[in-house]
């Protein structure tokens, strides 16, 4: 193999297929696609740091699924080219459903390793802000989960908290731990000063986002907000039994340490004076600029007493107590109107506030609240009163003081147009008591500070008007975030566009046109089954999902401590155990980070490569038959049934247990037996003889016999012993004291933990058991799986087995029907080593004779056009078995390489304008007639 | 005295004519009626082929090509396959019985399926009795057409051809 891989005059494409081939013998034009192996062949070493760092754990198929490898792998230690390849099988649901592209594979896996830091790195490449998403995401990502097909989703959104927690627990050792958070993205690491200036409006995080990744590509940045604090709407927007201030405000002061400048209390009424310097105290002029200045700007609705100054907003309530200012709602009956989130955050804070009692009221029915459900149920343990389902007619005032909110039940079916569209139900009139209401039914952007002269267009009820590639209609301005969608959704939505947006700005600045996404995977999709095979093979734990703790009830009363827990490492670990893996390959990017010759590569793409070649040897090999289609042997099914090549892969030192054969339940076996012709000679299965099998049987049992110091049975109905030196062997082990027993298997069954082979005599069918404690199947031949295929791209015929059909048994073995293409090894039969690498010979040989004679032989019998009578009807085309007619300039036109002189074309053709040499219509009745003309004898 | 049709065979090189060769060299014994003919593969044989065969005085006309599957020149006997049913249709309704014209499938080791085949048709067409379907002259008519075109259109196109 090591000189195939030196050799000057062989290169070798590994890891590619042949996807088409077209041409013909002597002039062929194979196309060859290139697999992507995600690391440079040629740079890498074979040193194996990047599995080492995989986080990833599969079943080996090289060892049969008996022992386990890294995402990044070497088939095995001896493998030409020694390089590794990183497997990927797609992209995996949690990451295509986050709007941030975040990993989260990657960063669970390294989870489940105890690698807590290397976990927050793969985290913050995407997401700066994990502790706010590890709390209040919608996690479309769990709700994605391949897993959550099977039982519950992975609790993902509980993983990325425990990171982030346990990230600033360890706040002070971080620092000292490799950052690995820049290395491998598109970033560059310390890049060089692009000497351009951005202003980014709002340090919310969409603005924040966009900061952090223009200053990573080396721009300066300096991020404006009108309020005393960073963070935006995660920061007042969110109350503090739901996100803890310090967490945030730790993970602000990371993007300010890496370069950011933030200017706060600063509200900014001159957007294009950001650019063209017509206001220089906002320190410009700047090249570019982005508006995230989020939806702040909360609604009510203009029923008869909603001015009266206790009708307050929700916004205006959760901003005060997130900035710590004193509310004091002792006494007080609150209703707060509205159904979602930020209902649910106001009421919730209400309670905390001493209010005496909180209700809320919404227009959407109990089950079709926008708020999440979960949160729902929360609410009313904590003593939030839900009156769902009725609208709100009038605020009712009595001596200057508000009373109750007049409200009627109603029947409702959704927003239409924007417009709710509901029937009252008539009767249902009552009045909720209250002396304040809060508002929480929507909010919107604030677009007050934009230019007057409509330069930065907006539309309702969209947010601001921007192209494709976030800029406004105001050149140099982009948007994101809340304020560019007109409406609220989640942080991690505005994230995903702060990373799109200052992907724009970057190539803005640069002078490049358009927004160029990266080429992706496909979406990877696991059915049932392949769920359950890796609970099989021990890559992923079946146990259920862990919920996440919350503090009980009578802790929260009169306070803002934080309400949900975080997992414990112990639920963490479980947790990270249960994830699939469905992508394999998680992108985490630690090999990157490992790899000091920088070979790897996840950009890379499949590649073409075009070839003309003369000649084209298959040999593409063999599969092992699967020994569970014989359901009587219990392979599968019974413990200690194993097949011959597990046995060979066990028995081997560089195996998976290093030479160790052993039962299930770790002992050594004392008795073995090896059956023949499992899936050969079987009517049931395949009826041909594998070949090979008698032999390798007879090896594994001198092996079995030296090595494991087993007694031996070989159970056989013929003993096919007849190269050279065969027999000797076998000879051999009959010495060595193996026992021969002759005859056909009928089943196995299991006795008291061994197993009971129970076959028939083969001359008298007198029936016979063995008991043993370990049974060896031989298992046969079979054509690869994609035989098929293979045969109808090159254009080659299989027989009847559906091994590759050679032109001749006896005198053209390496030779197909197709001119060009020969044959080798088990792809044409089963058959041993010796006999492989005979053929082999033979098939250089003949391609060499070939390619080297410079021309080419036909075969006089060929058809051929009397281009007078063609009409180009084309029947003689269609009917050719090889492709070898095609019409050109008004008639057809035979190719001498391909045509077989079968005739086929000939007897199609309605005007008998084709003919086949020496087999012409006026031959055969020539030698018809005179056939007749004998009479009968 | 017994009538003893004349049985014209096109037989095809790799399956039924090595077939034939197989009954042949185990000594299996078929009648002497059968007359074959070797083309390549049955493929080879168009409808017009078989008509002409009952035109020149053959009582019956056996096709023989390789199994479905198996055909040595991959989808020829598919061609054939779907011609003969076309064409026994079209006897019916020119007054020929379709029985006179059998289509079957024989590999190059069955020589006892050959044998068989060949006598149960040599059997099949004696009752059936003499072919009336005699025009040994159309071929020559035909002969002489083409010649007519050919050389009108060699005239045409100034010998290209």
């Amino acid at each position: 193999m090591v000189s195939v891989g030196r050799h000057e005059n062989i290169k070798l494409l590994s890891y590619s297929e042949v996807e088409s081939v077209s041409g013909y013998v002597g002039n062929f034009d194979v196309r060859v696609r290139r697999k992507a192996r995600y690391i440079d062949e040629s740079l890498c070493t074979g040193c194996g740091k990047c599995a080492e760092v995989c986080p990833i754990e599969v079943a080996n198929p090289f060892d049969l699924n008996l022992s386990m490898r890294k995402a990044s792998y070497r088939p095995s230690a001896q493998s030409v080219p020694n390089a590794f390849t990183i497997q990927k099988k797609g992209i995996a649901p949690c990451r295509d459903a986050c709007p941030t592209d975040q990993r989260a594979q990657g960063y669970i896996a390294l989870v489940h390793q105890k690698r807590y830091a290397d976990a927050y790195w793969a985290i913050r490449r995407e997401h700066p802000f994990p502790s706010v998403c590890g709390r209040v995401c919608s996690h479309r990502c769990e709700d994605a989960c391949s897993r959550g097909k099977y039982d519950q989703p992975v609790n993902i959104m509980g993983l990325k908290r425990f990171v982030s927690d346990w990230a600033f627990a360890n706040r002070e050792t971080l620092p000292n731990l490799r950052d690995k958070s820049i290395v491998g993205t598109p970033f560059a690491h310390h890049p060089a000063p692009t000497g351009k200036k951005i202003a980014v409006i709002g340090a919310g995080p969409a603005g924040l986002t966009t900061a952090l990744d223009l200053v990573r590509l080396g721009h300066t940045v300096t991020v404006f907000d009108s309020l005393p604090v960073a963070g935006g709407m995660m920061r007042v927007g969110i109350p503090p039994h739901r996100m803890p201030t310090e967490l945030l405000d730790w993970e602000i002061q990371q993007i300010i340490d890496e370069g950011v400048e933030l200017r706060l209390s600063t509200w900014i009424d001159d957007v294009p004076g950001l650019l063209d310097n017509s206001s220089a105290r906002f320190g410009g002029p700047y090249h570019a600029a982005l508006i995230a200045t989020g939806a702040h700007r909360a609604r009510k609705l203009s029923i008869r007493n909603s001015n009266h100054p206790d009708n307050w907003y929700s916004l205006d309530l959760l901003r005060q107590v997130s900035l710590g200012k004193p509310v004091d709602l002792r006494g007080k009956r609150v209703v707060v109107l509205g159904g979602g989130n930020v209902a649910l955050d106001t009421a919730r804070c209400v309670l905390r506030l001493g209010a005496s009692q909180v209700s809320m009221a919404c227009l959407e029915p109990r089950g079709e609240m926008p708020g999440f459900e979960w949160e729902v149920g929360v609410a009313e343990e904590e003593g939030v009163r839900m009156y769902a389902g009725r609208t709100f007619k009038e605020i009712v005032v009595k001596d200057e003081a508000i009373t109750g909110v007049r409200c009627t039940e109603i029947v409702f079916r959704g927003f239409k147009h924007g417009r709710p569209d509901f029937d009252e139900i008539p009767g249902t009139e009552h009045i909720l008591p209250a002396d304040l209401v809060v508002w929480a039914i929507g909010q919107g952007p604030d677009f007050s500070f934009l230019p007057t002269d409509g330069s930065i267009n907006t539309r309702y009820p969209v947010g601001i008007q921007t192209d494709n590639a976030m800029m406004t209609t105001l050149p140099g301005v982009f948007c994101a975030g809340d304020v560019h969608r007109g409406m609220t959704f989640f942080v991690v939505d505005a994230i995903g566009e702060g990373h799109k947006a200052a992907r724009s700005i970057d190539r803005y600045l640069r002078g490049e046109k358009g927004l160029k996404e990266p080429q992706k995977l496909p979406v990877v999709e696991l059915s049932r089954q392949e769920i359950e095979s890796k609970f099989a093979s021990g890559e992923a734990s079946p146990r259920p999902r862990v919920p996440i703790s919350s503090i009980p009830l009578e802790a929260r009363a009169g306070n803002f401590r934080e309400v949900d827990m975080t997992l414990t490492e112990e639920e963490a670990l479980a947790e990270a155990e249960r994830c699939l893996r469905c992508g394999i390959c998680s992108e985490c990017l630690e090999c990157v980070a490992a790899c000091e010759r920088g070979a790897i590569k996840h950009e890379m793409q499949d590649e073409y490569v075009d070839l003309k070649v003369g000649a084209i040897v298959l040999a593409t090999g063999f599969k092992d038959f699967d020994p569970s289609r014989v359901p009587a042997l219990g392979y599968g099914r019974l413990d200690n049934v194993i097949s011959s090549m597990e046995f060979e892969r066990l028995i081997n030192s560089s195996g998976p247990t290093s030479g160790k054969v052993l039962l299930k339940n770790g002992q050594a076996p004392r008795s073995v037996a090896i059956l023949h012709c499992v899936g050969s000679r079987d009517e049931a299965t395949h009826d041909y003889c594998s070949r090979a099998c008698c032999m390798y049987s007879l090896k594994i049992a001198q092996l079995a016999h030296e090595y494991m110091h087993a007694e031996v049975y070989e159970i056989y109905r013929d003993m096919r012993s007849f190269g050279k030196g065969y027999e000797e062997f076998y000879n051999r082990t009959d010495k060595m004291g193996v026992h021969f027993y002759h005859g056909k298997v009928r089943g196995i069954e299991q006795v008291d933990g061994q197993l009971q082979v129970h076959w028939d005599e083969a001359y008298h069918g007198q029936p016979d058991q063995v008991l043993v404690d370990m049974v060896i199947l031989s298992t046969g031949f079979e054509p690869q799986v994609d035989a098929a295929q293979v045969a109808s791209t090159f254009g080659i015929s299989r027989s009847r087995d559906g091994f590759f059909l050679e032109r001749h048994p006896k005198l053209a073995p390496v030779e197909t029907s197709t001119e060009g293409i020969y044959l080798a090894g088990t792809c044409q039969s089963p058959k041993d080593i010796p006999d492989s690498v005979a053929q082999a010979g033979g098939a250089a040989a003949v391609a060499l004779s070939l390619i080297d004679q410079g021309v080419i032989a036909l075969d006089p019998s060929i058809a051929e056009v009397n281009t007078a009578r063609c009409a180009a009807c084309g029947q003689c085309a269609q009917a050719c078995p090889y492709g070898a007619i095609d019409l050109d300039s008004g008639v057809a036109r035979v190719n001498g390489y391909l045509c077989k002189g079968c005739g086929t074309c000939a007897a199609a053709c309605p005007n008998k304008a084709m003919t086949l040499i020496h087999y012409d219509d006026r031959q055969i009745v020539a030698e018809m007639i005179g056939a007749l003309a004998a009479e009968v004898a | 005295m017994m009538f003893e049709p004349k049985i014209i065979a096109y037989l095809c090189t790799w399956c039924s004519y090595t077939g034939a060769d197989s009954a042949g060299i185990a000594r299996l014994k078929y009648p002497s009626n059968l007359r074959a003919v070797r083309v390549p593969c049955s493929g080879r044989v168009s409808p017009e082929l078989i008509m002409r065969t009952f035109d020149q005085g053959a009582d019956g006309v056996l096709v023989l090509g390789c199994h479905i599957g198996e055909c040595h020149y991959d989808t020829g006997n598919h061609r054939t396959a779907k011609r003969v049913p076309v064409l026994q249709a079209l006897m019916t309704f020119a007054g020929l019985e379709p029985e006179r014209l059998r289509l079957d499938w024989v590999s190059a080791s069955e020589g006892e399926r050959f044998a068989r085949i060949v006598n149960e048709f040599t059997e099949g067409v004696r009752l059936l009795g003499p072919c009336a379907w005699r025009q040994r002259r159309v071929w020559e008519q035909h002969l002489d057409l083409q010649d007519a075109l050919d050389g009108a259109a060699l005239g045409e196109a100034g010998g290209a051809a």
